[in-house]
């Protein structure tokens, strides 16, 4: 205890002994303060160490943070030897603070640092508990430190006033702190005083950082901003999960250490909210993390993205291809349409049973300059097509760039597109019922019968879906239309035969079937009820051309 | 010397008649002249709601044959047709862009449908059945597009 108090009074009067003092950010000052912070290496705390406190020195030095998961420390200590901050001054003393995880600690709130204070008389250790508050700042709280015993439960034993543990401040916090509070308007991120919003001060993204120097402007509490450091993001994503989950030290871990990855995070939970499936999603992407699945944070973005549109689709997509190149006019085109059909209950009610809740299937979109029939370049150039991935049980939809372009041969309207997209899906749901039967609902006009192989699947299409598509068309169409186009083309007068001239006005329902029989033009059925040249054919050829020149976006 | 004869001809009808596939591909207008016959008719629709009045150019391509063109007046915003009054000397001068169906005859159907008559083009049909005084109407006209996309 006696230590203790000693210690908690040098490492005040440490930083109280530079306020007043210029803080030395930039390498470029001169001349240096008395008092400044600096990243070391463990060699430096080491060297020093093992000529006055060999036992301390080997102990920090067998327990680095590698091997808290190989499990081959014999403590509940380890120590993150990479993130050491050391705060020093002119006088010879330095305090070294050095991130520290517990196997036991699988589920608090709290963050630890191990310090230790080296002066030219003697050498302290003290274990720091930091405790993230609601106001986006930390408590500290110091306990005593014992390398023998292995499982240290810390819990909030004593308050420790002022503390630092990152970078080093003149601390005129602390220096008023005893009679007044904190209440300095702008302090350089470094030193954490309980209740004062220290050492993590909570700035919005946008504020530039200036490595370790940083302005904190404070009272923001807004969901959507965090300090841009691996201490603000762990304090905004926790405050996602709690009270249902406190993370584990690994999880801490990756937070703290990849702030560029850990950030997307909470921008995820931000704008996605924190529903359970997100935050579920968000523990698999530590995981992921953790095991340097990502090599650059665009890989997680993407991941990101992909969840965003599977969740609100009815099954699992992949849209990397599309979103390797997000700025594209066809990859937004893209988008927009996917988003709408995924709002269409009949669209999830299909896909839904079938794919949802279900890893094995999988469904991955590719925009590409140019789609062949059967995948084959020597044949003929199509919209699109849908292939089933051998030996898997994913299914790979590829879209012809020229669908959303003005292209002559292929551009199509959006609610074209959209009946174009819906197709290929149709066609993974086949390949899917085929080889699996008893998963999902079946079709109400399909009941009792098999679903057909990769040949029959068009004529399967004109014959049994035609109803769910012309659904999901309708309740998708003020999304992929707009209303000038709706009013034009619902002034069209239709005739449905010459002689003798009939006529009808504008039916969606009718337009619909037409739309979602085009590409089915060599189907037994449509041959045998729409025979060229037939009124019936004649009606069909003109809701299309009606709807394409009226219902263009 | 009678061969070359007969290769002149020939060569100076294809040049007279008809334009190739290539060149009909890329027109970005295409002009259609349409005389009434047995196999070639107008249709004049009943009024619709806003007061357009619709009207169908049908040709039977191959007479008997079931494939056939169709176009139809483009129907405007502001519901007024695109109408010219042309004589022949705008006919000359556009006559690289001047169509005959009947001239199509040697070329496949679907292929003309996704490749020639595509959406992105402007067609305009000459009436040949209004003309008066030598001086001719062409009408801005869509055509019912028959393509059939893979999917």
């Amino acid at each position: 205890m006696k230590s203790l108090k000693f210690y908690l009074v040098s490492i005040i009067a440490l930083i109280f002994y530079s306020c007043g003092n210029n803080e030395e950010i930039s390498a470029e000052a001169a001349p240096k303060s008395t008092t400044y912070t600096e990243n070391v290496n463990a060699e430096e705390l080491l060297t020093q160490l093992k000529a006055r406190e060999p036992e301390l020195a080997q102990f920090i030095e067998e327990n680095p943070f590698s091997n808290f998961k190989t499990n081959k420390g014999k403590t509940d200590y380890y120590l993150d030897l990479e993130h050491i901050v050391a705060v020093k001054n002119n006088q010879n003393e330095a305090v070294y603070s050095i991130p520290l995880y517990m196997k036991s600690d699988v589920s608090s709130p709290f963050l630890y640092t191990l310090s230790v204070a080296v002066n030219p008389e003697n050498i302290y250790t003290n274990l720091i508990t930091k405790e993230p508050l609601d106001n986006d700042t930390f408590n500290y709280y110091g306990s005593s430190f014992n390398i023998y015993k292995k499982n240290s439960q810390t819990a909030k034993t004593n308050l420790v006033d002022c503390y630092c543990t990152k970078v080093y401040t003149d601390c005129s916090c602390c220096s008023i702190h005893a009679s007044a509070g904190c209440t300095h308007p702008a302090v350089i991120v470094t030193c954490g005083c309980s209740g004062s919003g220290g050492s993590s001060g909570y700035i919005p993204p946008s504020v530039p950082t200036g490595g370790d120097l940083t302005s904190w402007n404070g009272g923001l509490n807004s969901p959507t901003t965090y300090a841009p450091t691996g201490d603000g993001i762990y304090i905004a994503l926790r405050k996602h999960f709690r009270p249902d989950y406190e993370f584990t030290p690994l999880e801490k871990y990756n937070i703290i250490n990849q702030p560029a990855y850990s950030g997307k995070l909470v921008d995820f939970l931000n704008f996605e909210k924190s529903t359970p499936i997100n935050k579920a999603f968000t523990l698999q992407m530590l995981k992921s993390m953790e095991n340097g699945d990502f090599i650059m944070t665009k890989q997680l973005t993407n991941s990101i993205n992909n969840f965003i549109y599977s969740q609100k689709s009815p099954f699992n997509v992949d849209l990397n291809s599309i979103f390797e190149n997000a700025s594209a006019a066809e990859s937004k085109k893209f988008l927009e349409i996917y988003d709408a059909l995924s709002k269409s209950e009949e669209f999830k009610k299909l896909f839904l049973a079938i794919f949802d809740d279900n890893t094995k299937f999988n469904v991955k979109f590719e925009i590409v300059d140019k789609v062949y029939k059967q995948d084959n370049p020597a044949l003929e150039e199509v919209n699109a097509n849908t292939s089933d991935i051998p030996g898997t049980d994913n299914y790979l939809i590829k879209l012809n760039k020229k669908l959303f372009q003005k292209d002559p041969n292929f551009g199509q309207i959006t609610i074209e597109n959209a009946k174009t997209i819906l197709h290929e899906c149709i066609h993974a749901y086949l390949f899917v019922k085929a080889k699996n039967p008893a998963i999902g609902m079946d079709i109400e006009t399909a009941l009792n019968i098999s679903y057909p192989s990769k040949e029959e699947q068009h004529n399967f299409m004109a014959d049994k879906m035609i109803p769910t598509m012309q659904k999901v068309l309708s309740e998708i169409r003020d999304l992929v239309t707009t209303n000038a186009g709706r009013i034009e083309v619902q002034q069209r007068t239709i005739h449905p035969t010459i002689n003798p001239m009939t006529s009808t006005p504008w039916i969606w329902s009718e337009y619909y079937k037409y739309l979602s029989l085009k590409g089915l033009e060599e189907t037994k059925s449509f041959m045998a009820d729409y025979p060229f040249e037939s009124d019936q054919w004649k009606l069909f050829a003109k809701y299309i051309e009606y709807g394409h020149q009226d219902l263009q976006l | 010397m009678k061969y070359i004869k007969i290769l002149i001809i020939v060569l100076l009808t294809k040049n007279l008649y008809s334009q190739s596939y290539s060149d009909i591909k890329k027109l970005d207008t295409i002009y259609i002249p349409f005389k009434v016959g047995k196999f070639d008719i107008k249709i004049d629709y009943p009024e619709e709601k806003d007061g357009f009045k619709n009207r169908s150019y049908i040709f039977n391509y191959k007479k008997k044959d079931s494939h056939y063109f169709d176009f139809e007046f483009k129907k405007n915003p502001n519901r007024i047709l695109e109408i010219k009054k042309v004589d022949k000397s705008f006919l000359k001068k556009n006559k690289k862009s001047i169509v005959k169906i009947n001239d199509l005859k040697k070329f496949d159907y679907q292929d003309i449908q996704c490749e020639l008559f595509t959406r992105s083009k402007t067609f305009y049909i000459i009436d040949f059945s209004e003309n008066e005084d030598n001086v001719y109407t062409i009408y801005r006209v869509i055509h019912i597009n028959s393509c059939m996309p893979k999917e």
